[in-house]
């Protein structure tokens, strides 16, 4: 019969229970009856023929309680009546309930939480149609392997010879000013080729996406917003399709609004059509297009990532001099989407679950430790007449309520926490918007949840079905052999606890002091009382010598107030993102010539910037104000260029060419002289050494994007207020980009590292105290049991110090064998965190003994009060209670 | 486990049931008359003993219950095979058989 069949008539069965049991009555009684009339009739006397059938029946009760039994109602209530009896046992010990729940919530919520963020951000398909056919292509430089963006004719030629890919098409970072009613917005932008919002299928929300005749010349001036950008910027109207912007000047129609979790690349630009100028279509070397492709039907990635291989192969035989080196390759987007994320996301689910696992052991050693103080409450039950599995099945009972409490309140921590990820995430991170605690979370906080409760049930359980009844009766519950196995499996799981929380520490520790290291590197550049502000001036200044008077004026009325030290202008910030041009092919004249001239790092500069930044001077001189147009073109270069350029030469006096004889947004090629070296910045990162780079006077590279640096005794939000007066005092239409101190800067920087650090040193600090608590209520159990023991030894004349020293010492050794487990677990695990590392190995000795140190210190502080308690037993006082 | 006295003769009663069942529907007291007729021992137990095997014999669907009027005019719950306690029935027999069979040449080589 099948089971579902079976249970229907279990459940029919009890709610038909009463009329069931009337039924049964009737039918022996018919029985009983019968057999009496049988009887009377071979001539037995009515009262006796009654007593012989009754008797031939054979317990008219035992065989009613079995038929009953056997109509297969007994399970079910049998249930019910133990979740009653579970529920009342747990809620007449609150403060054993409540801890369990809290320390079951916490650890089922973190790794539902962390699950949450795997599947949303690495499980789950991207939200596009046939998502796994979208790739990211990029050129890729066939010595470091180094993938970059694609230069635009490599783009079109690739677009032209593809047959793997059923549509191409790139995006271009851009920005568009806009003159909103509250005064000049910088939108961020993505100028995209035709057909982009076609190749990921997703449909507007309002409006619609670019027609292809708004690629043509003097056709582009219409945009599509993101999904954020409408909301922030837009208030989420709906009329806003149709609306005319003024953006850069120019009349734009929006066209259309795309939906919330459209994200290529962010949902907080606006994107516009791309409309090729004349020069894109014959560059190979400026490399800004971020390239998509989505793989015909059938077409496989390796077969894809082949053609590109033998398509970026005849580039290179076509174009030696620009396509010198480089590859083409494929990202399926999902990957490129979650990127390094990925690692990080899987190096903390791991954590988790060395969590997850000392929670389970703490909780199967407080529900043995509560089994061992109710053996004698079943033992009575057993010689009650309860049944060994009965017995075993309420305790079960007990741990499945107790996993539902703590399914509830895990699913309720872990959708807080994918709630605070939404919010506070960095934006840049991929997918985080998506985070919910869904079903796919509720189930695993439920399926974790029962999974520990039941692995951690079956312990206590065991106990309490191997109970000799007369032994824990006749010891007053405190079977001597009982115990001791019951301690032996307390060792076992406290061991184990204080192994895996010292493999956490490790983790955390190795993260903590790559951390202080990175952050105590040289950076080459000042933070204190440092700040930025951004501004793109090209559509407001459309000559190179107007922008070179814009930024001296604005320095100038900077320099000439009070509380400002010094003011710079520079074409990039250090730990920013770019926000112009920022690297070159270089020419060192009279050096051999190479067959492709490396790519150099250049930062346009004012003469103040070095002062504002506290960058040195290590030779020659700084830039200043002969450095204009007309001089002589100079550049200034790192200590890193020296280091790597003219090894054990003299710099100053060579000279070099930026963009040489290749197109660049540059200005036109010049020779220049190096007359300066000044001290190395850490531009990428703190944790990223500097690379040689060079600095150019501004008068002689007029760039529009302008960051404003000054350094002063005022507040930060005062000295920004300023500079954006300033700024605004000039020119009242420019809109401000970027505003921020470099300490935010520093700050964001080391972030992710940050977060990593904190959650991997919360998860080591929650399992170390965990551990300490099972450690602490092991030895105040041993202790109890030992107490006439400890009694009788001093007594007869052991020193209290002698007992507590007993005491201790039982906990130095699980101490000793937890240490040994997690430095053995540590030594094999660590390696995974070698990307997240700074300064230190995997394998750190002095991290690995400072773990190792900490647990021992946190073994004596757990073990103190109870040691404390065995040298105070008065072995009076403990006879009489016996 | 091994099957203790009990399990097997519950074993052997369920079997003896379905048997007599196989004649035709019978109620409770009946069947026992029936047993007791066949062999005086299986029910040495107490005659109560079918009830609960009938319970289990219904909830494995090999024998349906309906009420009827029994010979004393009392309201009386008839027992009936079911196609699959048939099924049963000589799967059990012909386990039996092969059983008594193997001990008979057991008991005739010694």
């Amino acid at each position: 019969m099948s089971a579902a069949l079976k249970l229907f008539r279990r459940l029919r069965a009890m709610v038909r229970r009463p009329r069931l049991d009337r039924e049964l009555d009737e039918e022996l009684q018919l029985h009983i009856e019968l057999e009496s009339r049988k009887l009377a009739g071979q001539g037995v006397a009515p009262s006796e023929a009654r007593r012989r059938a009754l008797v031939a029946f054979g317990g008219l009760e035992r065989y009613r309680e079995a038929a009953r039994d056997a109509s297969g109602v007994r399970p079910l209530e049998d249930f019910v009546r133990d979740l009653r009896l579970g529920l009342r046992a747990l809620r007449k010990r609150p403060g054993y309930t409540s801890i369990v729940l809290s320390i079951l919530g916490v650890g089922i919520g973190g790794s539902a939480a962390l699950f949450g963020a795997v599947h949303g951000i690495l499980l789950r398909p991207m939200p596009y149609p046939d998502a796994h056919r979208i790739m990211t292509v990029w050129q890729q430089d066939r010595k470091t392997g180094e993938q970059q963006e694609f230069a635009p004719a490599n783009f079109l030629d690739l677009r032209e010879r593809s047959a793997s890919f059923e549509r191409l098409t790139a995006i271009e970072p851009f920005g568009l000013d806009w003159e909103s009613p509250e005064g000049p917005v910088y939108l961020p932008t993505w100028l995209v080729y035709e057909g982009f919002f076609e190749l990921f299928g997703t449909q507007p929300l309002l409006g619609r996406a670019f027609r292809p005749d708004e690629h043509a010349p003097g056709r582009g001036q219409v945009v599509v917003l993101g999904f954020r950008v409408w909301k922030t910027r837009f208030a989420g109207s709906e009329d806003v399709v149709g609306r005319m912007l003024k953006l850069d000047g120019k009349p734009y129609v929006v066209a259309g609004v795309m939906p919330e979790g459209f994200a290529m690349p962010g949902d907080d630009a606006v994107w516009a059509p791309k409309v090729q100028e004349g020069w894109e279509s014959r560059s190979r070397t400026s490399r800004f297009y971020s390239v998509f492709g989505r793989l015909r039907p059938g077409a496989g990635i390796d077969e894809a990532r082949a053609e590109l291989g033998s398509i970026g192969a005849r580039l290179l035989r076509e174009h030696p001099l620009s396509n010198a080196d480089l590859g083409m390759t494929l990202v399926p987007l999902p990957e490129h989407v979650v990127g390094g994320l990925r690692r990080a996301l899987l190096m903390l689910l791991g954590a988790v679950g060395f969590l997850l696992a000392v929670v389970t052991a703490n909780l199967a050693s407080m529900q043995l430790a509560r089994a061992a103080g109710r053996r004698r409450e079943f033992a009575v039950r057993a010689a009650l007449g309860a049944g060994a599995g009965r017995l075993a099945r309420q305790l079960l009972t007990e741990s499945l309520l107790l996993a539902a409490g703590g399914a509830v309140l895990g699913f309720a921590l872990a959708g807080a926490s994918l709630h605070g990820a939404r919010l506070w995430a960095p934006a840049h991170l991929p997918r985080v918007a998506e985070l919910r605690a869904d079903g796919v979370v509720l189930a695993f906080a439920a399926g974790l949840s029962l999974l520990a409760m039941l692995s951690t049930g079956v312990l206590p359980a065991l106990v309490a079905n191997r109970a000799h009844l007369q032994g824990i009766l006749a010891l007053g519950g405190r079977g001597a052999t009982g115990g001791r196995r019951i301690a032996g499996m307390q060792s076992a799981l406290v061991v184990v606890q204080l192994g895996l929380s010292l493999v956490l520490l490790i983790g955390a520790g190795l993260l903590v002091r790559s951390f202080v290291l990175v952050l105590g590197e040289q950076r080459g550049f000042l933070t204190d009382g440092v700040v930025s502000v951004t501004v793109q001036t090209w559509g407001y200044y459309t000559k190179g010598p107007d922008r070179v008077r814009f930024v001296r004026e604005v320095i100038e009325r900077l320099s000439r107030q009070p509380g400002i030290q010094s003011a710079g202008m520079a074409s990039s910030v250090p730990l920013m993102e770019t926000i112009g041009a920022e690297r070159a092919p270089l020419t060192i004249e009279g050096a051999p010539p190479a067959d492709s001239p490396p790519m150099v790092q250049f930062t346009v500069a004012t003469p103040g910037l070095f002062g504002a930044l506290g960058i040195p001077l290590r030779r020659g001189r700084l830039l200043d104000d002969r450095d204009g147009a007309d001089s002589p073109s100079v550049v200034l270069v790192n200590e890193a260029f020296a280091r790597h350029h003219f090894p054990g030469e003299e710099v100053l006096g060579k000279r070099l060419v930026l963009g040489g004889s290749l197109e660049s947004r540059l200005q036109e090629p010049a020779s220049r002289e190096i007359v300066g070296v000044v001290g190395d910045v850490r531009r990428h990162g703190l944790h990223e050494a500097a690379r040689p780079g060079v600095y150019l006077p501004h008068a002689q590279s007029p760039t529009g994007a302008n960051a404003f640096i000054v350094r002063g005794s005022l507040d930060p939000g005062h000295l920004l207020r300023r500079i954006k007066q300033v700024i605004w005092g000039i020119h009242p239409a420019i809109p401000i980009h970027r505003e921020t101190t470099m300490a935010d800067l520093v700050g964001v920087s080391v972030r992710e590292r940050r977060f990593l650090l904190a959650l991997l040193s919360g998860f080591a600090a929650a399992a170390l105290g965990l551990a300490a608590a099972g450690l602490f209520g092991l030895m105040s159990y041993v202790t109890g049991e030992r107490t006439r023991e400890f009694g009788i030894r001093m007594t007869l004349g052991a020193p209290p110090r002698q007992v507590s020293s007993l005491v201790l010492k039982r906990a130095i050794g699980l101490a000793a064998a937890g240490i040994g487990l997690g430095l053995a677990g540590a030594a094999g695990l660590t390696r995974i965190l070698a990307g997240f590392l700074y300064g230190v190995t995997s394998m750190d000795p002095a991290t690995f003994a400072a773990g190792a140190a900490t647990l021992l210190a946190v073994t004596v502080l757990a073990t103190w009060w109870p040691a404390r308690r065995a040298a105070r037993i008065d072995l009076v006082e403990t006879l009489r209670q016996e | 486990m091994a099957p203790t006295r009990t399990d097997r003769l519950q074993g052997h009663l369920d079997l003896l049931i379905l048997r007599a069942l196989a004649g035709g529907p019978m109620h409770g007291w009946a069947v026992a008359q029936r047993l007791d007729m066949i062999s005086r021992s299986v029910l040495q137990v107490g005659q109560g003993s079918i009830y609960p095997a009938l319970r289990r014999l219904e909830n494995e669907s090999w024998i349906t219950a309906e009420w009827g009027i029994s010979e004393a005019g009392r309201r009386a719950r008839f027992y009936r095979l079911t196609p699959a306690g048939r099924r049963q029935l000589e799967r059990e027999r012909a386990l039996w058989n092969e059983l008594a069979e193997a001990i008979q040449r057991v008991l005739e080589m010694a």
